[in-house]
């Protein structure tokens, strides 16, 4: 894919699965966050009650600790690769941003990624699924 | 169906909630447009799911506004 240095995050398309259906959204990588970061509304439009959710994380951001609720998507697509049981954090985002989550690490450990901004390019590749082996689409950029 | 850059530009600095139809290189490029509006919470409200179906839900306009930087 190719990365434009000219913007202040790195937005990617995310597909996030869910017992409701499919919704795709621009996410802001973040190789800063442990867990991949979904709004309540995306996670209830999904089919999931964050409120309900027994599993909650204590969030260390640049300002404070929250604790947010974690639920587990159905699946997570990045540049076509499907990754299953992605665990998500849910928590809102300011309303000045207009990416709808972070792709953290919860995802981004599946796989390797590059992060090249003398080529302009980010690649995400070799995708390991940690409970099922490897993905079938591989080499995806 | 329009192309979505076309949609993009016709609802400038709205949030738009489209069906896709066409993809070429995993990005989508052509879709049919299911609602718009500039609040982002009454689009949510509005979008409805089904399965089989995938929703794209996006900003007419730029992720980050002008003179903001980020650190999440």
């Amino acid at each position: 894919m190719r990365l434009d240095p000219n913007l202040p995050v790195i937005p990617l398309r995310v597909v996030l699965g869910g017992p409701s259906g499919e919704i795709e959204v621009e996410m802001a990588l973040d190789t800063g966050a442990t867990y991949a970061m979904v709004p309540w509304d995306i996670s209830q439009k999904l089919g999931y009650d964050p409120a309900v959710s027994r599993e909650r994380a204590k969030l260390v951001t640049a300002s404070t600790t929250e604790i947010a609720p974690l639920i587990t998507l159905d699946y997570m697509e990045v540049l076509g690769v499907r990754i299953p049981g992605i665990q998500v954090a849910c928590h809102d985002l300011p309303p000045t941003s207009k990416v709808q989550g972070l792709l953290g690490l919860s995802y981004l450990k599946n796989c390797n990624l590059s992060l090249r901004y003398k080529d302009s390019q980010l690649e995400l590749e070799d995708c390991w699924n940690l409970t099922a082996g490897p993905m079938k689409e591989e080499g995806l950029t | 169906m329009s192309l979505i850059g076309e949609l993009k530009q016709k609802h400038k600095d709205e949030w738009l909630a489209i069906e896709v139809t066409r993809y070429e290189n995993h990005e989508p490029v052509e879709g049919t447009l299911l609602e718009h509006d500039k609040e982002r919470e009454r689009l949510w409200q509005k979008v409805q799911l089904s399965r089989g179906k995938r929703i794209y839900v996006t900003y007419a306009g730029p992720l980050i506004e002008e003179g903001y930087a980020v650190a999440f």
